[in-house]
């Protein structure tokens, strides 16, 4: 098999890992809505914790008290970019 | 007035380090500076540690260029997969890469200055158009990106892989995402490709560098318009900047490009401070490490233009002593060894920051780096991996 090839499906390959891992993945954090605020991007606080968790979505249901669970990536000690939010009691 | 000095001083070598360490950037530096500002504000003022970080990330994108050019090259068979500053090295022009590069950041600064006052009135007013359009601009630079292209199926197929790689990383609950990603598509693959050839760049040419005014003309018309549009967006790097602005382009130099990644690095950094104090917006780690410490007023965003005129002015004679010191010695030494410990460097940095789940993407990414390499197509063309996230978050639907 050509090198290209080979190389072409390992990519192929060792992406769809990553994406299937992303599916078994435990939430990042969770916790009770302290505020929010729906701009672009919306940024949420939780009670439980101090960092910004930011949301690139503006219309949103999600209001302070919900109970979530957020999937995302810890971009600094600071700031969470959440790629997705389950409410627990919306 | 004399700690400010100071502490710009010790900004400039901590940029040193980090622009000269493949896989330390300056936000790592930042966060730990964020976890002792306890301790720093009770000696020191919090604009002194403002001007410190303003400075280490100027300097940083001054001196990262050095070992992005000196270090990983290819050999030039498969010329479109390498990256400029490659090329130039191959060629025996590495100082002269470097000074293109040096060349763009100062062109950066001066479009800085000029576009303050007018970024000043006109940001706060168009933010939320540019925000709007976004989505839409990045579809359309990427189209028009891969028309460009000469082996388009292998470029769709390739950009398509990176988005899908970009989106994956960017779900996985990891500490900085982008650290394993951008570093195996376009750091750790050019290194492993290099050893694989087994090549060594040549005696390196180190003569007095004259850049023409035509050849500075196409980089400062697009850094000037791409720049302060680019900073606005989350994920949008320099080099994604760069790359978007080329495509506007038919025909640019390897000058010319590396001009431009030049001076779009430090006017996307710049512009990121004065954004954080229009709209209070964090478009660089940078600025959002400065918004913990302290709110910005006029008085600050004074000293902040100040620090980085200084620290031009100080860095522009460091990247010609150390780009040099590089080209001098760069045959001296065991090319291969020398990549295989920045590897391992960068592996650890990678497994330290973002642990085991880091590492696969590490993986993944310099598997499709590589596989880029061995299709012939450009590698630029890797920055699906932020262009195709980006578009999904900013499409209004």
């Amino acid at each position: 098999m050509k090198k290209e090839r080979l190389f072409l499906i390992l990519s192929i390959i060792s992406i769809l890992v990553l994406l299937l891992l992303t599916e078994f993945q435990k939430p990042l954090i969770e916790g009770k809505i302290k505020s929010i605020k729906k701009s672009f991007p919306t940024t949420i606080i939780l009670e439980n914790n101090n960092e910004e968790i930011i949301l690139f979505e503006k219309e949103t249901s999600l209001k302070k008290d919900n109970l979530i669970k957020i999937f995302g990536s810890r971009q600094n000690k600071n700031q969470i970019i959440a790629t997705k939010i389950i409410c627990l009691n919306c | 007035m004399f700690e400010l000095l100071i502490f710009l001083l010790i900004g400039v070598f901590l940029g040193v380090l980090t622009g000269l360490t493949p896989g330390i950037h300056t936000n790592l530096l930042a966060v730990f500076l964020i976890s002792f500002s306890p301790f720093l504000l009770n000696y020191f003022q919090p604009i002194s540690i403002v001007v410190l970080i303003v400075s280490m990330g100027l300097t940083n994108t001054f001196i990262d260029a050095i070992p992005s050019i000196y270090l990983g090259a290819p050999d030039e068979e498969n010329s479109l997969s390498v990256l400029p500053g490659h090329k130039m090295l191959m060629e025996g022009k590495g100082h002269e890469a470097v000074f293109s590069t040096l060349v763009g950041s100062i062109i950066a600064i001066i479009i800085f200055l000029i576009i303050t006052p007018l970024l000043i009135y006109v940001l706060p007013k168009i933010e939320n158009f540019i925000e709007k359009m976004m989505a839409f601009f990045l579809i359309w630079a990427a189209i028009f990106l891969l028309i460009k292209e000469e082996e388009r199926k292998k470029s769709f197929i390739i950009f398509a892989l990176s988005g899908v790689l970009g989106i994956a990383s960017m779900n996985l609950s990891i500490n900085q995402p982008l650290l394993p990603l951008l570093t195996g598509l376009f750091g750790t693959s050019t290194l492993f490709y290099s050893i694989s050839r087994n090549s060594s760049p040549p005696k390196q040419i180190i003569e007095k560098n004259k850049i023409n005014l035509k050849e500075i003309k196409k980089p400062f018309i697009i850094t000037a318009i791409i720049s302060p549009i680019c900073s606005f967006l989350p994920g949008m790097g320099a080099s994604q900047s760069a790359i978007i602005g080329t495509s506007f382009l038919k025909k640019i130099s390897q000058k010319e490009f590396l001009i431009l990644v030049g001076s779009v690095n430090t006017l996307v950094l710049s512009v990121s401070f004065l954004i954080l104090y229009l709209t209070n917006k964090k478009r660089s780690g940078l600025a959002n490490t400065i918004s913990q410490l302290m709110v910005l007023g006029q008085k600050e965003i004074f000293y902040i233009i100040l620090t980085i005129i200084l620290t031009t002015v100080i860095c522009i004679f460091l990247t010609i002593k150390i780009s040099k010191f590089f080209a001098k010695n760069i045959t001296k030494i065991n090319y291969t060894k020398l990549s295989i410990i920045i590897l391992i460097l960068l592996f650890v940095i990678v497994f330290l920051i973002s642990g085991f789940m880091g590492l696969l993407v590490l993986i993944s990414s310099t598997i499709l780096g590589l596989t880029t390499n061995f299709l012939g197509v450009r590698k630029g063309l890797l920055m699906g991996c932020l262009m195709i996230p980006t578009i999904f978050w900013y499409l209004p639907f």
